[in-house]
């Protein structure tokens, strides 16, 4: 069963293991996304039918004004919350209405997101923090170690392995969080503000590496930035106003 | 294969939370649950001590450890003496005596009550009864004395106004004054005190002792009559078999141990029990609310940690199962510290400095099965006490939880 037959409706235990890149199916494709949250007079519509794809391999900065919907959508897209009205289909497969259970599957194997806290678990290493959801995932542990350790190396922090957060600078933590986001090989990656607690030098680190895992490993890539320097990061940009689209230009 | 993944991350967490968390509030939970389980071991400890005293003194005061009496109405066991040659030779018994009731009506200047009078052979009975080594005045009877007599104090008074029998006793009877006793058939004998005793066990401080030569010769109808035989075994515990002996070979007496004639204790046995059940469900109560409440301020500091937990896809039961394992390495390690602070601590002080009970110095004593049942229910407290934070945690909405 191809990709393109499962488009729009919900996936079964094995859609949810479906290959990235498949053959003309878009990475991500958003159809009229709406969230609203509260209700009645106090209703604030974060994100007013938004739509979009991304193909496979591709880079997107989502831009905007504090305010714009960037996060929110990005929440929406990496299922940490449920929109109000509209689709996401990853990869063709329509996941907004899926089960709790099933969105976590699909956080754990299929997307990767980084926060623009790090958000590393501190009473572990880098090492352990990038291996984790490979643990959970049911891969050994000599593996699990093995695959973090690629790519910590590749992030350059090949000697920061074994060091807790506690001992790495921001930049340093947001390089183990991206490699966290990568060690179950995701079929997308969202990055949500990266760079937005970090100096130039170590944005601009953070930024590379994010590149880099693009042309190297193929994933696809939707990072939020206020920075616009940071768009030349990026292969296209989503330019959000008031929770709409309003540039969406390559 | 989902739930062998969740448990191995659980277990990995956990580990590196307890081994690299904040070391002060290890300390600390381990300590409170060592107190806790010492606690919990404390009270039915030292209500197991009392009760074991309370039977003690049954046994070297009241009952000694067997107990015949005769069958139904008789007041005499038919054949005593040749009774207790058998109960004497009976495997198992170390010392055996008879009592026969000699009197019951002691007064002494303006005072007088009732007390049973026995007649008893002094050597045998200090063989099966320590109530001859615990004379506060005098000494007790030799086996050739001639119209003495023996009391206790709850008979003597002694001019000891803290006794609390002391307004019902003779009050002010000294050793080698002479007291009138009205004897089996009417007769008053006027007897000289040899001694005055005190036990622990108040109950056995109200009767009077005289020679069985001295009563055959005032009163010679009691001459080889018994009341009671009382004998004592090699071990507690004994007490069954020996009957099983004794009572193939006579039918017209009974035979109790002193476990059945301890029935005028249970009640207080049975207080205690009450009062320990009522203090143990606190203890447990207080134990649960602690572990909740260190789960509860471990989980509410680690909201958003959790939350990204499930964010990266780690599963609810991991990280439920996390904090059952932190609470029961916890428990484990309270209750090992608790069971060394309560057996390297508080036994031996409680056995070099016991505790002052009425019914006399009371040690700790705890039973291997109670050190389990109250292990194994502290950490099933814990269990629970962690387990209901720890599910409500990962049942906060996913982005409420990472915002945070």
């Amino acid at each position: 069963m191809s990709a393109l037959t499962r488009r729009g409706r919900s996936p079964t235990r094995n859609d949810l293991v479906v290959a990235p890149g498949s053959l003309g199916v878009p990475a991500l494709e958003v159809r009229d996304l709406s969230r609203t949250y509260g209700a009645g007079d106090v209703a604030v519509r974060a994100l007013r039918g938004v739509s979009f794809q991304v193909e496979p391999g591709d880079i997107v900065c989502i831009m905007g004004k504090s305010g714009s919907g960037k996060s929110t959508l990005l929440r929406q897209l990496g299922l940490l919350d449920a929109p109000t009205s509209g689709q996401v289909l990853l990869s063709g497969v329509d996941v907004t209405r899926l089960r709790e259970s099933r969105r976590r599957l699909l956080r754990l194997g299929h997307l990767g997101y980084v926060f623009q806290e790090y958000a590393l678990l501190p009473e572990l290493t880098a090492e352990e923090n990038v291996y984790l959801p490979s643990l959970m995932t049911g891969t050994p542990l000599r593996q699990s170690r093995l695959r973090a350790r690629e790519l910590l190396e590749m992030l350059d922090l090949g000697n920061r392995a074994r060091h807790r957060p506690s001992e790495l600078s921001g930049g340093q933590q947001q390089r183990v969080a991206i490699a966290r986001a990568m060690v179950n090989r995701p079929t997308v990656l969202f990055a949500d503000e990266p760079t937005g607690n970090l100096d130039t030098e170590s944005s601009e680190m953070v930024m590379t590496a994010l590149t880099r895992l693009n042309e190297e490993l193929g994933v696809t890539i939707l990072f939020v930035s206020h920075e616009s320097d940071e768009r030349r990061f990026a292969k296209n940009l989503i330019v959000l106003r008031d929770g709409e689209i309003v540039e969406a230009k390559s | 294969m989902a739930a062998r993944s969740s448990m191995r991350v659980a277990t990995f967490l956990s580990r590196r939370a307890i081994t690299r968390g904040n070391r002060g509030i290890t300390i600390l939970t381990v300590a409170m649950m060592a107190v806790i389980y010492a606690e919990l071991m404390f009270v039915p400890s030292l209500i197991q001590g009392a009760t074991n005293e309370i039977q003690l003194e049954l046994r070297e005061y009241v009952t000694a450890s067997i107990a015949i009496t005769p069958s139904h109405s008789d007041l005499t066991i038919p054949d005593g003496a040749g009774l207790i040659s058998r109960v004497r030779a009976t495997h198992g018994v170390t010392a055996a005596t008879a009592t026969s009731l000699a009197g019951s009506q002691i007064s002494f200047g303006s005072h007088t009550n009732s007390w049973p009078v026995l007649a008893v052979d002094p050597a045998s009975y200090a063989r099966t009864f320590m109530t001859p080594k615990t004379m506060i005045e005098g000494s007790f009877l030799d086996p050739g004395a001639n119209d003495e007599i023996v009391l206790g104090i709850g008979v003597a008074g002694a001019g000891m106004n803290h006794v609390s029998t002391y307004g019902s006793s003779l009050q002010g009877v000294r050793v080698g004054d002479r007291v009138s006793v009205i004897l089996s058939g009417g007769r008053t004998h006027l007897f000289t005190v040899k001694g005055i005793y005190e036990t622990d066990l108040s109950e056995a401080n109200t009767s009077a002792f005289i020679t069985t030569a001295t009563a055959d010769r005032v009163v010679p109808s009691l001459r080889g009559r018994v009341s009671a035989i009382y004998a004592r075994t090699k071990q507690i515990g004994d007490e069954k078999a020996v009957i099983g002996q004794l009572r193939s070979e006579d039918r017209h007496v009974t035979y109790q141990s002193w476990e059945t004639l301890s029935s005028s204790v249970k009640d207080i046995t049975g207080s205690f029990n009450t009062i320990k059940s009522v203090l143990n469900a606190v203890s447990l109560i207080v134990a649960a609310i602690a572990v909740f409440i260190v789960t509860y301020v471990d989980l509410v500091n680690k909201r958003r940690t959790i939350g990204i937990e499930r964010a990266i896809g780690i599963s609810g039961l991991a990280i439920t199962v996390n904090y059952l394992l932190k609470a029961v390495v916890f428990a484990v390690l309270g209750i090992l510290f608790g069971a060394a602070l309560f057996f390297g601590g508080a036994i031996p002080l409680a056995r070099r400095h016991p505790f002052q009970f009425p019914i006399g110095p009371v040690t700790l004593s705890v039973s291997s099965s109670e050190l389990r049942s109250d292990a194994i229910i502290l950490l099933a407290v814990a269990v629970i006490g962690a387990l209901v934070p720890a599910w409500r945690a990962v049942r906060v909405r996913l982005l409420d939880a990472v915002l945070r």
